[in-house]
């Protein structure tokens, strides 16, 4: 009997023990999926950074990244993809390598699961007007990330405005006003002829962009290959486009009378230099993608500065000259074909482009690394902790702002796209970002500028559309066109119409007329 | 005592060097200068002939910068560690390869001259290093710099060239080839292996190629990947006490900071650099 009753309570306790098992949440979720991918220059640690962590949890992932130097970047890549490196996905420039991938079956098309209707905010970004172009052989392969419209701007010297009499320029004519004033009458009040009127780059990117939508070198990785559409409803390349003739004989007026910065061919963007002449007061206008950085360099120096953003010129056909845009992308994200789960890489996507998840990916955890937000003028400012935000990135290199903010999973830094609000239609999303900044910005002078330049973004005709036929021999091009682009702004000696026309014909001959019959054929096929 | 007249060609000859002396060290004093002027002095200088003013204030950032000094500590560990490797696999592989009796010499010695000519490509490359499991291992930094096959065959020849009579009037003291090489061979080739040291050092401390390849953790670079970051990304933008009046000087002052150890060992070495680098490059 005693050995029947100890028998007995073994196997109910073996009943209990075995129960309890199955019932356990350990058994009972799945194993976290792993997402392995690769981005340049990471310094965040998935294993102990509380925002990754949370990310993590919430989607029942395990993230593994890959950190590639910036330098080398996209060599390195090319060889992980290309040899079959376990990657789930990348994050890289559109264009040729990302093309190839897709010809040889290294990245793998979305269609299918975009189908499913289960990443509503994917598919909205990705048939957007602004960024349909991307596809490769009519299949999406990439997800670009969005940034803002050339994320440049000008800015310009309010107190050498006040000194000269003038107002803010509002358009070509007025703005050739403004810097003649700047280099002929003594802004700057010190009785020496020391000053000058514009600090730009090599491409002298504002000023074409009052000539033509998107014109080239606006912006990061923006194609070299813009198009412009002409009165008979075909398309043409920027480069010999009545709309350049139109800039050149513009940026030559400024060149040759002293306006722009003499060695501009050989000025990097964003170049230190430029903050540095810029804050000593060499300048009157600076172009910058960091207006911020360039504001607070400046009083460093003057602390009687004063500065603005210069709104938007109007271009010669009633466009504002902001309104260029280069499809307002850096990077995006392709899944590689050794990609396990997909369907996983594209539930973190899609979760990322929520408002959820953009607030986690850009500000942290709330009651953490925010501890409020609240709306002013029109933007939501984030109250941070700063002793928080230490303990999961460095804040004395990166501020406030989140490492992985841009360029990891999302888009650029200061701003959400409501897509959901607009009822999945991403372009005019876009065109009504929400500013979202942390209170150290929202005490800068430019808090609201992406917002304020997204506004104007109009997508121009074969934008981003990477087809190798439609670039051409970029460099045989890029070389007829450079040539000649510097003899007609630089040489006071040139006819400007026969030296353009000469370009013209030259550049056809090296392959461009090609291209413009593809164009052609892609515009008519695709409009 | 008669001082011969200088002419006209001895001049023109002077001058020129004087010319590409002035080619070489002016980038080096238009970085130090840079380094050394404070945010005022740079803005105003756009030449940075002279500093002036004198600021260190850019160094006190660096040696604070733990990035910087961490990937100045990988570097010295690398080329440290292999240097002293390459000479050990240099030195064992020249001087077995000099010996006439050995199997397979001729055929081993093509093997490493074709290197010299034909490379394997970079797909292979790193398909080789990533399937022997080196990705992210300082072993990635030195195994595949290891051997220099240029390097291999100085010290081949200046072995060959070694007089036959002292290696057998050891053998006759009883001396095996490993104590040869080490104890009669090494200390009488201190000139040609201080030089191949020297070359092997400063490709381990100048290489950041290998690094970008192999190496996925920032934790591991070396300094010429960071300082390459700094230089042509600009990604000391945001650095601690960085803004846009200091960028260049912190920059700069980072270039002397990566110069400084190779300049520093350059003079120990100079009194053999002449003397081996001719050792074995004539074979009589």
């Amino acid at each position: 009997m005693k050995r029947l009753l100890s028998t007995a309570v073994a196997m109910l306790l073996s009943a209990v023990l075995l129960l309890a098992l199955v019932g356990s949440p350990a058994i009972a979720q799945e194993a976290p999926t792993t997402i392995r991918f690769a981005r340049a220059g990471n310094v965040q640690d998935p294993e102990v950074d509380r925002i990754l962590l949370a990310l993590q949890a919430k989607l029942n992932i395990k993230l593994e990244i890959v950190s590639i130097p910036w330098d080398q970047f996209p060599n390195k890549l090319n060889i992980m993809v290309s040899t079959g490196e376990p990657l789930d996905f990348v994050l890289c420039d559109a264009g040729s390598m990302v093309e190839s991938w897709a010809n040889d079956g290294l990245i793998i098309a979305w269609d299918e699961m975009l189908a499913t209707g289960n990443y509503p905010l994917v598919n909205s970004l990705v048939n957007s007007q602004m960024y349909k172009n991307f596809k490769i052989n009519g299949q999406v392969y990439y997800k670009p990330l969005p940034l803002v419209p050339n994320q440049r701007g000008m800015l310009i010297r309010t107190d050498w405005l006040q000194n000269v009499g003038l107002e803010m320029p509002t358009n070509l004519d007025e703005f050739y006003t403004v810097l003649k004033a700047f280099v002929e009458n003594d802004p700057d009040g010190n009785g020496v002829d020391d000053t000058l009127g514009i600090w730009d780059y090599f491409s002298l990117p504002y000023v074409e962009r009052c000539f033509a939508i998107n014109a080239p070198n606006m912006g990061p990785n923006s194609s070299d290959a813009v198009w412009v559409e002409q009165a008979d409803g075909t398309v043409t390349r920027y480069e010999i486009s009545d709309q350049n003739l139109a800039s050149l004989t513009f940026l030559r007026k400024l060149y040759q009378e002293g306006l722009l910065k003499k060695d501009f061919i050989t000025t990097k963007v964003d170049s230190d230099i430029g903050y540095a002449n810029f804050s000593a007061g060499k300048y009157g206008v600076e172009d910058t993608s960091n207006p911020q950085l360039a504001y607070e360099t400046l009083i460093a120096m003057n602390p009687d500065a004063t500065v603005a953003l210069m709104p938007a010129l109007e271009g010669v056909n009633g466009v504002p000259a902001n309104s260029g845009n280069n499809g307002g992308s850096w990077w995006g994200a392709a899944i590689t074909s050794t990609c396990e789960n997909p369907e996983k890489v594209m539930e973190l996507f899609e979760y990322c482009l929520t408002a959820e998840g953009r607030e986690l990916t850009e500000f942290g955890i709330e009651g953490i690394h925010f501890t409020s937000k609240e709306t002013v003028n029109g933007a939501t400012v984030y109250t941070m902790d700063r002793e928080e935000c230490a303990k999961d990135w460095d804040v004395e290199s990166n501020g406030l702002m989140y490492p992985l903010t841009w360029g990891a999973f999302n888009y650029g830094e200061n701003f959400y796209i409501p897509i959901e609000k607009y009822d999945y239609d991403f372009d005019t999303a876009y065109q009504n970002m929400e500013t979202w900044i942390n209170m150290d910005l929202a005490g800068g002078q430019f808090a609201t500028w992406a917002a304020d330049i997204a506004k104007y973004s109009i997508a121009s005709p074969l934008l981003n559309v990477n087809s190798s036929a439609l670039q051409g021999d970029t460099g045989a091009l890029k070389s007829v066109y450079d040539q000649y682009r510097l003899k007609i702004i630089m040489d006071e000696n040139v006819d400007v119409e026969a030296e353009f026309a000469q370009m013209k014909a030259e550049w056809l001959s090296v392959g461009g007329q090609a291209v413009i019959d593809a164009g052609n054929e892609y515009w008519a096929a695709n409009k | 005592m008669t001082i011969r007249k200088r002419s006209a060609t001895d001049i023109v000859v002077m001058g020129a060097f004087l010319l590409l002396t002035l080619l070489i060290l002016l980038p080096l004093w238009y970085v130090l200068v840079i380094s050394l002027s404070t945010a005022k002095s740079y803005a105003m200088d756009s030449i940075h002939l002279w500093p002036r003013t004198i600021s260190l204030a850019q160094y006190k950032l660096v040696f604070g910068n733990a990035e910087v000094m961490r990937s100045f500590g990988v570097s010295v560990i690398v080329t440290l560690a292999g240097t002293a490797f390459s000479m050990l696999m240099s030195i064992m592989g020249g001087y077995s390869l000099s010996k006439k009796g050995m199997p397979g010499r001729r055929f081993l010695l093509t093997m490493v001259i074709i290197t010299m000519f034909f490379s394997g490509g970079l797909v292979p490359y790193y398909l080789l290093v990533r399937n022997l499991g080196l990705n992210n291992t300082f072993l990635a930094l030195i195994l595949p710099m290891a051997i220099n096959s240029f390097n291999l065959i100085i010290l081949k020849n200046h072995f060959v060239s070694f007089p036959l009579s002292l290696e057998e009037s050891a053998k006759l003291d009883g001396y095996n080839d490993v104590q040869i090489l080490v104890r009669i061979v090494v200390p009488l080739s201190i000139p040609v292996i201080a030089t191949i040291a020297l070359f092997y050092a400063v490709g381990y401390w100048n290489d950041y190629f290998q690094a970008t390849l192999f190496i996925s953790s920032n934790k591991m670079y070396p300094m010429q990947v960071v300082l390459r970051q700094m230089i042509i990304q600009q990604t000391v933008v945001g650095l601690r006490g960085m803004n846009g009046q200091t960028i260049e000087q912190f920059k700069m002052a980072c270039v002397v900071v990566g110069m400084l150890p190779m300049l520093a060992v350059y003079p120990f070495i100079q009194r053999f650099f002449s003397k081996g680098i001719m050792i074995g490059a004539i074979k009589e």
